[in-house]
């Protein structure tokens, strides 16, 4: 236990102090092209990245392919790591698997064939390009990234370095919202005119640190800097990290960009929207007026797609119930908690018949991660449905701040005539890290 | 040194600057200088509020801008100065730039310096960026780097390129990525001087060969230099030098010096650039025998344009079967009509796995009844268990993929039956996974009219349909069983059914449990029925479940499924969930049921206190 804090302490050192790049002594072997190793075809090993919440999730899915095998584990909280680390040498019987405290070390294992990732929203780009660059496969989180350039980051790494993506993405009642989508994307309801998603509000004290605001040192095993990275320096305190960086804007998006991509991913395609985005987005929200957190509480965003189909994203306004509700001119069709409801009540009977557009079935997120790596074969939830899934939420967000309408041209990916928005399409990173 | 560190952090906030807030409503701006960390939103709040005003007034704007340049330049708390850098970010014009350049050499304002600088319109930020190149050092350096890469003006590759020299490992990895940022030959050729010593065979060090420091050239990552050259040929594409750009990638798709990965991504882009020599590539690494490298073709295949997959077509035969088998998988993910081979057929193949594989392909490419056809004779027709598995997941997969399950069941119930039990048994269990009305028939009479071994099966299968349109058999079944195990399996796949997705009303639902029960002659049978009821959580279920609590072997499954639409009823009908909760309280005497009816009337005593 000694022996490798003080060897992350000196890499802490080494990588925040002097330069982050300038550490090549545990480079990979690919640095200088000496591995060549041949793409998974029977048995993927993977490597998981972030051992917090979701993070431990997905480890215990994967653990339970047959084919996939974790061979290590990073978090740069010690405990974290460590207790990642057991659960996999648990469940295989053995004591294989390594932690790690910096995933660069683990990207840089010659024997891996993919990564999960799970990380706070701020990490989601630079661990991911880095990923793509070593050649490994990605099941990542939602949301895609942190701002618009960093989620188009990720795309272009994913694309040129031909890997395969997976989102992890997750709807109350998953079979429902595909059925519905389905059924709005073979014209059930008529033209669709305007889809209703209600989101959680408010924060949620995931970790129990709220009003623990207090600059601290941080705990012994947590290598805060480096959990801080690219975001901008701000003094230790428990309500700042673990679960609860969600409610800070340096680290997440609040519940709005918690959610939102597990809804409008399956909206967008209801309306064959997934490859394109709104044309303008116009947002109002609440921000907490004490404490830390910055995250907006309650909030409306109004995204307008050609051709005439709005989106509204709403948390803490009665008038729209969560879930995801389609209307169009002939019926309307709603996915909540409580399952699928309809207008007309005869929608729910309703097949879709063979040569109809289907989604096409899953055998669940990590397994078709697992097949796909091996097929080589797309996912259902590639990063670019992933970055278009989640634009109007940060587009929500600079329209929140800035106090208008945003103009937006999907294909460039840029406001129209709106320079200030624009600025706030790109994330800075701190230095030394960069994308 | 340490202690100085805590009290710095720790005393700011434990004073607590209580008077904050009430001048925060004064003038926000002004408070701002005595904001640290720990101190919560209320001033900064009030403040984004004044910038978010100030964007709809240029003199209010210019105004606040003042008094945010003023704390950025004052003695404030870094926190302070932060996050007078995050407003000003909305607001500055280039008359910041002269308060904001010194701050990029700062440790530990430089990032937020750079955050306002990039947003800042014209070249004068950009020429303050350029100057930073040569005033700053270390991390700063870098970060001064990054940004100047990030702005992707062509004519800052002059001030990057001799940083190329430096001797700190980190400098020349960030400009090597700036320098991939900006595109352009200049930057292509300096980047290429770069991976000349490290792969002569590649790149020549051209007329103007850079000093890489000695120290720095082992410690160079290739991955990042074929990175950045790869961003440099998509730059020179854009700019209409495909050829230049495809001959670029095609060196380093070929180069056993550059890490796979890397050469992965030039292979990626020569699909793009150049169909012609992606074509020859492609065609490679599908003879390659090696199932991974031809997984990563295949890919390739789905993005090449459509007349060059035309010429992968011409030779299709000489691959190995596996291969072909992929590429046509390919072309059935690109729905590409035009590309669909007709000499494809399963029976070219010498293998059953290899024919059942294109089988599949070809009929999740069609969904034509022939494909299908084939697919379901090779089940039909398997002479080995793997075989006949193969056949059946392909056909669920083309149903799914398809949304054809009618049509592929049709194909199989349509065939001359099998005369194996072993191959009808397997026949039921791949119906029950397809559905459908043609399905249900055939299972229903194998039911029926099975041998008992067959029946058995069918009725299991029923079961599990995929939908509830096996109720109504299943509930014949179970009233004219002639033994009590048929009798209690179909009653139990009948209740299992309910739960299925369905438009039927709660009454509707009432009534099957209904009928369940009227049948049920088992206790455990009527107990999967009641805990059904249960779940619906509704007022008339508790009905229909109460007199079972006067009856000793349901009593306690009673006792609780009452308890349990008890809690479920509270939230919108509590008068009726307490008299649900009163009978059980006065039916039953002692137990787990007596304990758990009372743990609920206590919480909702205390839900009604407060």
């Amino acid at each position: 236990m000694g022996a490798s804090l003080s060897r992350r302490t000196f890499l802490s050192a080494a990588l925040v102090g002097s330069g982050a790049w300038s550490v090549p002594w545990f480079a990979p072997s690919i640095v200088l092209g000496q591995a060549d190793k041949q793409a998974p075809s029977n048995r993927v090993n993977l490597g998981c990245i972030g051992m917090g919440w979701a993070g431990t999730v997905n480890l215990k899915s994967f653990l339970a392919q047959s084919d996939c095998q974790v061979r290590a584990v990073s978090d740069v909280d010690q405990e974290h790591a460590e207790a990642g680390k057991e659960t996999v040498n648990q469940h295989y019987g053995n004591k294989d698997c390594r932690a790690y405290y910096d995933f660069r070390e683990l990207l840089a294992r010659p024997d891996l064939d993919a990564v999960s990732v799970a990380l706070p929203d701020h990490w989601h780009a630079i661990s991911v390009v880095l990923a793509a660059r070593a050649g490994l496969d990605i099941f990542g989180e939602q949301p895609l990234a942190h701002s618009v350039r960093e989620g188009r980051a990720i795309c272009r790494a994913v694309a040129r370095y031909a890997r395969i993506w997976q989102t992890g993405s997750w709807q109350p009642a998953e079979r429902e919202s595909w059925f519905a989508a389905e059924l709005v994307r073979n014209g059930r309801i008529g033209k669709v005119h305007t889809v209703e998603v209600g989101l959680p509000e408010g924060h949620t004290d995931y970790a129990g640190t709220a009003g623990q605001e207090t600059p601290s040192r941080p705990p012994p095993g947590l290598d805060y800097e480096f959990w801080l990275g690219p975001s901008p320096w701000a003094p230790y305190c428990p309500a700042r990290v673990h679960k609860n960086w969600r409610w800070h804007l340096d680290y997440g998006g609040g519940q709005l960009m918690d959610w939102l991509g597990h809804y409008t991913g399956m909206a967008h395609w209801s309306l064959g929207l997934d490859q394109t985005g709104p044309v303008e987005v116009e947002a109002t929200g609440e921000y907490p007026r004490r404490g830390l957190w910055n995250a907006p509480t309650k909030y409306r965003i109004v995204a307008r797609y050609q051709p005439d189909v709005t989106l509204i994203i709403a948390g803490g306004h009665g008038d729209i119930h969560g879930g995801t509700c389609w209307r169009g001119n002939s019926g309307w069709i709603r996915v909540d908690r409580g399952g699928l409801d309809a207008h007309p009540k005869a929608l729910l009977e309703e097949r879709i018949g063979e040569n109809e557009i289907r989604i096409p079935s899953s055998p669940g997120r990590h397994r078709e991660f697992i097949n796909s790596v091996k097929s080589r074969r797309p996912t259902f939830a590639a990063a670019e449905v992933a970055q278009r899934s989640v634009i109007p939420g940060h587009l929500g967000l600079i329209s929140m701040r800035i106090g208008r309408k945003i103009m937006w041209d999907p294909a460039m990916e840029e406001t129209v005539g709106d320079e200030l928005a624009s600025r706030l399409l790109v994330t800075t990173l701190r230095e030394p890290w960069t994308l | 040194m340490k202690a100085r560190l805590i009290l710095g952090l720790l005393v700011p906030a434990t004073l607590g600057f209580c008077c904050l807030p009430a001048r925060c409503a004064e003038n926000s701006l002004l408070s701002l200088s005595q904001y640290d960390f720990g101190m919560g939103n209320e001033l900064l709040a009030a403040i984004e509020d004044k910038v978010r005003a100030a964007l709809t007034n240029r003199v209010d704007a210019l105004d606040v801008e003042e008094q945010l340049l003023a704390v950025i330049q004052s003695e404030a708390p870094l926190a302070a100065r932060q996050f007078a850098c995050s407003q000003l970010r909305l607001l500055a014009s280039p008359h910041a730039i002269s308060a904001l350049a010194p701050l990029l050499a700062d440790p530990t304002l430089s990032h937020c310096a750079r955050m306002v600088l990039e947003g800042i319109p014209g070249p004068a930020a950009a020429t303050a960026l350029r100057q930073a190149l040569l005033e700053t050092h270390g991390d700063q350096l870098i970060g001064v780097i990054n940004r100047v890469g990030e702005r992707r003006e062509r004519d800052s590759a002059a001030v990057l390129v001799p940083l190329l020299s430096s001797r700190d490992p980190a400098v020349v990895r960030a400009a090597i990525i700036a320098l991939g940022k900006l595109g352009g030959l200049e930057a292509t050729r300096a980047l290429e001087a770069v991976a000349a010593p490290l792969a002569p065979s590649l790149f020549q060090a051209g007329r103007a060969p850079i000093a890489i420091a000695e120290a720095v050239k082992f410690r160079l990552d290739m991955g990042v230099i074929m990175d950045s050259l790869l961003e440099c040929a998509d730059g020179i594409a854009r700019d209409g030098q495909t050829a230049r750009a495809a001959e670029l990638c095609a060196r380093i798709a070929e180069a056993s010096s550059v890490p796979r990965p890397s050469r992965v991504a030039a292979q990626q882009a020569l699909v793009r650039l150049d169909s012609g020599r992606a074509t020859a590539m492609i065609l490679r690494l599908l003879r390659s025998n090696d199932a991974a490298t031809e997984a990563l073709a295949a890919g390739f295949l789905r993005d090449l344009p459509t007349n060059a997959v035309e010429s992968v077509l011409l030779v299709l035969d000489a691959l190995p079967v596996t291969a072909r088998a992929r590429v046509v998988q390919a072309l059935a993910d690109r729905r590409d009509a035009s590309a669909i081979p007709a000499t494809q057929e399963p029976d070219r193949h010498t293998d059953e796995a290899s024919k059942t594989t294109v089988a599949r392909d070809l009929a999740m490419f069609d969904g034509d009844a022939q494909s299908v056809r084939l697919l379901a004779e090779r089940f039909l027709k398997a002479t080995s268990t793997q075989e006949r598995t193969d056949a059946a997941n392909a056909l669920v997969a083309v149903a799914h993929e398809r949304g054809n399950s009618e049509s592929c069941a049709r194909a199989l119930v349509e065939a001359p039956a099998p005369d194996k039990l072993e191959t009808r048994l397997a026949l039921c269990d791949l119906l029950g996974r397809l559905g459908g009305a043609a399905a249900l028939t055939t299972v229903s009479q194998a039911a029926r009219n099975g041998e008992p071994a067959e029946r058995d099966h069918a009725i299991a299968t029923l079961t599990a349909w995929p939908d509830s349109s096996a109720m109504d058999e299943l509930m014949t079944i179970s009233k004219g069983a002639d033994n009590l195990r048929h009798h209690s399996l179909a009653l139990r796949g009948f209740i299992g059914l309910i739960e299925r997705p369905s438009a039927r009303g709660v009454d509707q639902t009432l009534e099957l449990y209904r009928q369940a029960l009227a049948v049920a002659l088992a206790p455990d049978d009527k107990k999967l029925a009641v805990a059904g009821l249960a779940r619906l959580g509704h007022t008339d279920a508790a009905g229909v479940i109460e007199p079972f609590l006067s009856d000793a072997q349901l009593q306690e499954d009673a006792g609780l499924a009452l308890v349990q639409i008890a809690r479920a009823l509270h939230p919108r009908s509590p008068q009726e969930a307490r008299a649900i909760l009163a009978r059980v309280l006065s039916a039953i005497t002692n137990g787990t049921v007596l304990a758990e009816a009372r743990r609920l009337s206590d919480e909702l005593d205390r839900i009604r206190g407060e």
